[in-house]
């Protein structure tokens, strides 16, 4: 009488049983995983999309070390009229089925940029699957390139990028944003998006920073340099690990070491006062930071009046910097610094007349440094 | 020895007679037929002072030197009257005219004494004991606290429970079971702290029982449990006097057999089955640690496996990107799908346990090193099982028998199939049926009217301190509520000192 | 009448949670959202405090009839034939509350977690679970109820987490949407607030005075207003407004948003947890129409009434198909709504207070 009880469950256990390695099943032995995408324009409004994936080592045992040292990336590119569709395509030319899900960098040329990223990265986000935590990055070129490049400083592409971007955010040059943080910026109002901006170093066939890129809406309207991007990060309060500047201050020294100084930032401050009772709005943005020396040549910190003298430079040479990386941005109507957020959060009445696409580039932003040198390691 | 009274319920011998029959040789022959004739009934004649008599006693059963000593000498050598006075006064002597009786006392190791012409007999009993010495359990060793362990007579484990609990209330009630071994069984509980309801639920059915034997506690648990087709436990074993105690003074009940090491006891709920003795002899940080693990113990038992295979076939994007290179190489040439490599494993490990488990412990040993070391290197080496499932299912095993009952720790490694069947068939979708179903279980099961899983659900937050982390024992004020102990409070203030700075 | 088992007051907070907490709380965000813009936190605020003043009206009910379930309440005022009919009213809507849960939790399923598995197979396996469970007592189905409790816990941690990632722009400044879309946001939250009318049904099993009933219930009732509160304007926070637009279920969105070293895609773990959550208030649903249907034809044989009612909403939410569907048969659903909260208990008190009727005490 009691067995009763149990029927449904073994009703259960029989269904799963035989039901076992249906549907969703996707064995990760049978997937060729994906680990970076590039994205470039191809000819007739067509989009070439470019993979790499490791190499499936056959070397039969797993456990030698011999596999390691082997592996490498393999790149495919393959031209169709949307991602899926190229996808699609490659499907067919590989005998495992791809899986993207585990993407770490997806990569766009220039020019498929400065039309617009948004779309092409609308399966991402309507893939149950889609790899939102890839980084997205720019390319100085063509991204089947940036991922065909070989190179000794790692084994797998994938890991080149990422390990390059991840130090580069460390060190405040740039600051790594996934396809899903870049989601909110591109759609939202008075905000727009920088993504990190990559090159070949002709050379020397390796990958560097050359800066941020500028985005206006999904389309990148420009770049700043790796002086000017670690600006942009102060000024936006994205303080990194490892963010240093370094300035001319003694232009009249002999030893040319002698004339710079260099300076980590240990902590910054910002305060924007956004003024709109004119019909002009105009923006102070005021900082605070502490700074740690890191080099001085020049020396003699002991000196309060000469410490202060050093610090009235570095103000001046960090208020210089600022205003040329704002007016890059506002050349390139840019509102990276997500004044227009600001405006629309604090002063509601005045958004809702202005056209902010028009008052941001015109409108004057002044930047004012205060520097509190608050340590300079262990000499004076 | 008077509670072995209960009559036996040897009926295929019975004759209509009930008394005891006037001449010894009429007696001689009712039990020489009653016991088929069998050869080692012994029938001594002699003499006692005047009286012609005749010992009868099962040579088996009896401590020769014991009934030579205490028995026959001093009733032959001396003068009748004086000896018999002596008799009389010792304990051991009983008299009765009944037969029935004198087959079940020459049962358990009694001799009889038929005197001539005396319409009663003696009843000595002079049972043969040879227990081994109650030394500390091999399934439950302790590091500190006391080392005894109880051992297969009821007598000394009752009375190695006596001697830990010097109460008037310690109260024992013996019932005879088992229409064909007449084993004895008895049920112990404090009277004044064992909620009688319960005390009455488990003598009940205890007495229901209608089995030929009581071969085992095994036996006692099957009949007397709630559900008895649920994989978990519902009452506790344990072959230690100190549990035995602390779960007599916690108001729960002990059950134990003749001839058996094992006491059982009830109600036992999810939670009991995670303690153990040596929790409470460690400091509080470490004992509260110890708890903890287990309960992740009986997680990781259930879910490793049953993750890994969800993951590898059905979400790999779950795996971190610095670990999917590595996961992926190891899985490559695999044959199987993980469920079946999964199954292989597990069935490895579980040939190995169950073989060493019986054999001599040097023979174990070498089992244990051959099917752990060899097997496992070569099954990698050949591809048959990735080396990750290897990992997985080792540190499942070893997870399991981290439990610190044998019978939990089996339900739970039972357990851990269906649920990666459920991870096999329908991914991480699979696991939470799967543990919906067994939560849900989990939920209805009560043993003797105590909710399975309090006092998580009926929540109880105060009693959370002794299942979850060991609260020192001074902070352990009250009895758990749901066993409705008739007294819910315990003394422990023991830091009255301490109380006012 | 089924087996009369007593639950505790703790265990009615929890029940009456779990009944609300289910299928809607991953889309719940962006249906408000959709009326109510950037304040959608404003309105699920405003429908709290009015669900808390349709209980407290309760409170009037539970206390001429502190043993009767709302279903005898029917029987008894008035009269068999109106009485039954209005029970038959509530039994379909239960039916059709736990086919609409479980055709909404198919659909997430499938675009979330198992795009290819069949529907009758998730279906399956969450009635054959309510079956399972429901066989038992009212006492077995609070202690499980309690026990998923963990996984609302869960879902909290989550909110806070993200709000790491809160822009807080995004809702500034408050009210900028206006009176009327707060309103217009009330529809779609006092929709998920749905289940707290069992109040009504189970309040005759807990053991404890009508006080502390109603005090559970508003308890109950605080928290999931809080909950929901906090999903909503974690949602708001996270995602700019055209983003939210594109974004249906933004709270498994935002999870999916997350990483961290060990699991890289945490919103599989979320969609796993909300299972059960969706399969608790399914099995109390389920509980309040086979109670209906248990006090109107008397019948004692639990397990078919069971079994006859998950079959039903079985083969219902198998024929509610893609989102369209669905919202077709939640606007149907909507109707009840009003009936079902209010108007049903008004007239059961009105008309109580006129014919001067109480529970006969010696019952």
């Amino acid at each position: 009488m009691n067995y009763q009880k149990l029927l449904p469950l073994f009703f259960v256990m029989t269904c799963l049983v035989i039901l076992t390695a249906c549907w969703d099943q996707r064995l990760l032995r049978d997937q060729s995983l994906i680990l970076a995408i590039g994205y470039d324009k191809a000819e007739n409004n067509a989009l070439k999309k470019t993979v790499t994936f490791p190499k499936n080592t056959n070397a039969g045992s797993q456990n030698d070390e011999q596999n390691l040292s082997e592996q490498g990336s393999n790149t495919l590119s393959v031209i169709g009229n949307t991602v899926k569709n190229a996808e699609n395509k490659m499907d067919e030319s590989i005998t495992e089925k791809f899986d993207r899900s585990k993407a770490r960098v997806i990569i766009f040329g220039t020019d498929l940029a400065e039309e617009g990223i948004f779309s092409t990265l609308d399966s991402v986000y309507r893939d149950l699957r889609g790899p939102l935590h890839a980084n997205v990055v720019i390319f100085n070129g063509e991204a089947e390139d940036a991922l065909n490049i070989k190179s000794d400083q790692a084994a797998i592409t994938s890991d080149l990028y990422g390990d390059l971007l991840e130090s580069a955010d460390k060190a405040g040059i740039t600051k790594n944003k996934s396809v899903q943080h870049a989601c909110p910026i591109i759609l939202g109002e008075g905000k727009d998006l920088v993504l990190p901006y990559l090159s070949i170093d002709e050379p020397k066939d390796e990958v560097v920073v050359e800066g941020v890129a500028l985005f206006h809406k999904d389309k990148m309207v420009g770049s700043l340099n790796i002086y000017q991007s670690t600006m942009f990060l102060l000024l936006s309060k994205q303080l990194a690990k490892y963010t240093s500047l370094n300035f001319e201050v003694n232009d009249k020294e002999k030893d040319p070491i002698k004339r710079f100084v260099d300076f980590k930032v240990q902590k910054n401050k910002r305060h924007i006062e956004l003024n709109t009772d004119d019909e002009d709005i105009h923006a102070k943005i005021k900082m605070e930071i502490d700074i740690e020396i890191d080099e001085y040549a020049a020396n003699h910190l002991s000196d309060e009046k000469k410490m202060n003298k050093l610090r009235r430079k570095i103000e001046h040479k960090l208020n210089e910097l600022a205003e040329e990386t704002i007016t890059v941005t506002q050349e390139a109507n840019s509102d990276v610094l997500g004044l227009g957020e600001m405006l629309k959060a604090y002063h509601y009445n005045v958004w809702e007349k202005i056209n902010w696409e028009e008052v941001y580039p015109e409108m004057n932003i002044d930047v004012d440094f205060s520097v509190n040198i608050i340590r300079h390691g262990l000499l004076n | 020895m008077s509670f072995f009274k209960k009559g036996s319920n040897n009926e295929k011998n019975s004759i209509s007679r009930e008394t005891i029959f006037p001449t010894i040789e009429e007696n001689i022959e009712y039990i020489q037929a009653v016991f088929c004739q069998t050869d080692d009934l012994a029938i001594t004649e002699t003499k006692w002072g005047d009286e012609k008599g005749v010992v009868i006693y099962l040579e088996t059963m009896v401590d020769t030197a014991q009934f030579q000593r205490i028995f026959l000498s001093p009733v032959t050598d001396t003068k009748f009257s004086e000896q018999f006075n002596y008799l009389l006064a010792s304990p051991e002597l009983m008299k009765t005219n009944q037969l029935q009786d004198i087959v079940s006392e020459i049962l358990i190791g009694s001799c009889v004494i038929f005197l001539q012409n005396k319409p009663v007999c003696y009843v000595y009993n002079i049972v043969q004991v040879n227990p081994r010495s109650p030394e500390e359990p091999d399934s439950e060793k302790s590091v500190r606290g006391a080392h005894k362990g109880f051992i297969e007579s009821l007598e000394v484990n009752l009375n190695l429970i006596r001697e830990r609990i010097k109460s008037p209330q310690l109260k024992m009630e013996y019932i005879t079971l088992g229409t064909e071994t007449n084993a004895v069984v008895a049920i112990a509980y404090m009277k004044d702290i064992a909620n009688p309801t319960t005390v009455e639920n488990v003598r009940t059915r205890l007495k229901m029982i209608k089995s030929d034997m009581i071969f085992s506690p095994g036996y006692i648990e099957e009949s007397i449990e709630d559900t008895p087709f649920s994989p978990f436990p519902q009452v506790l074993y344990t072959e230690r006097p100190d549990r035995v105690e602390a779960n007599l003074v916690e108001g729960r009940i002990v059950i134990m057999s003749e001839s058996s090491s094992d006491a059982i006891i009830a109600p036992a709920s999810f939670f009991s089955f995670f303690q153990s003795t040596d929790d409470y002899n460690l400091r509080f940080w470490s004992g509260s640690f110890f708890r903890l693990l287990r309960l992740f113990c009986f997680w990781g038992t259930l879910t490793l496996p049953a993750l890994y295979i969800a993951v590898i076939s059905f979400h790999l994007e779950i795996i971190p990107y610095d670990l999917i290179g590595l996961v992926k190489t190891s899985i490559e040439q695999v044959p199987f799908s993980p469920f079946v490599e999964a199954v292989i494993m597990i069935t490895t490990i579980e040939l190995i346990r169950e073989a060493g488990i019986r054999l001599p412990s040097p023979i174990g040993q070498t089992i244990g090193i051959v099917g752990g070391l060899i097997i496992g290197d070569s099954v990698v080496n050949a591809g048959l099982v990735s080396n990750v499932m290897v990992i997985i299912v080792a540190l499942t095993a070893i997870m399991s028998f981290c439990i610190p009952t044998y019978e939990m720790g089996n339900t739970i490694r039972l357990l851990g199939l269906p649920v990666m069947l459920g991870a096999a068939s329908l991914g991480f979708v699979g696991i939470v049926f799967a543990f919906m179903f067994i939560f849900i279980h989990l939920c209805s099961l009560e043993s003797f009217g105590v909710p399975y899983l309090s006092p998580i659900v009926p929540t109880n937050l105060r009693e959370w301190q002794d299942v979850i982390i060991r609260a020192p024992n001074w902070k352990r004020g009250y009895r758990q509520r749901e066993l409705h102990t008739l007294k819910p409070i315990r003394a422990s203030r023991g830091r009255a000192w301490d109380q006012h700075d | 009448m089924i087996n009369k088992t007593e639950i505790s007051a703790f265990q009615l907070v929890f029940l009456l949670i779990h009944v609300q907490i289910g299928v809607g709380i991953i889309n719940l965000p962006y249906d408000i959202f959709l009326k109510a813009n950037s304040d959608a936190w404003i309105s699920i605020l405003l429908s709290g405090m009015f669900i808390q003043l349709i209980i407290l009206g309760y409170s009037f009910l539970i206390k001429r009839f502190p043993n009767y379930t709302i279903y005898d309440m029917h029987l008894t005022l008035l009269g068999k034939w109106i009485g039954s009919l209005i029970i038959i009213v509530y039994i379909l809507f239960y039916i059709m509350s736990g086919s609409l849960v479980l055709a909404n939790f198919v659909y997430y399923i499938k675009t979330w977690l198992m795009p290819r598995t069949p529907s009758w197979v998730l279906i399956g396996l969450m009635g054959l679970g309510a079956i399972f469970i429901l066989k038992e007592n009212l006492q077995i189905i609070a202690r499980f109820l309690v026990l998923c409790s963990v996984f609302l816990i869960g879902f909290i941690v989550a909110a806070f987490y993200a709000f790491k990632f809160a822009n807080i722009t995004f809702i500034l400044p408050v009210g900028s949407s206006g009176i009327t879309a707060i309103t217009k946001g009330i529809a779609p939250s006092f929709l998920s607030f749905q289940g707290f009318e069992m109040l009504l049904i189970f309040f005759p099993f807990v053991k404890a005075s009508n006080r502390t009933i109603i005090k559970s219930a508003s308890i109950a009732n605080l928290f999931v207003t809080l909950f929901y509160t906090l999903l909503v304007l974690v949602s708001l926070l996270f995602f700019s407004k055209d983003e939210l637009k594109l974004v249906p279920e933004p709270v498994l969105y935002l999870i999916k948003a997350f990483s961290f070293r060990i699991i890289e895609r945490p919103d599989l773990l979320f969609t796993s947890m909300w299972i059960v959550l969706v399969a608790t208030s399914f099995i109390v649903f389920v509980y309040g129409a086979t109670l209906g249907v248990m006090t109107l034809t008397k019948t004692t044989r639990l397990n078919y009434v069971i079994t006859i009612l998950t079959v039903i909403c079985f083969i219902i939410a198998l024929n509610i198909k893609g989102v369209y569907n669905t919202s077709n048969a939640s606007t149907l659903f909507h109707m009840y709504l009003i009936p079902i909260f209010i108007f049903f208990p008004l007239f059961l008190l009105v008309v109580s207070l006129i014919r001067r009727k109480k529970e006969v005490n010696n019952e």
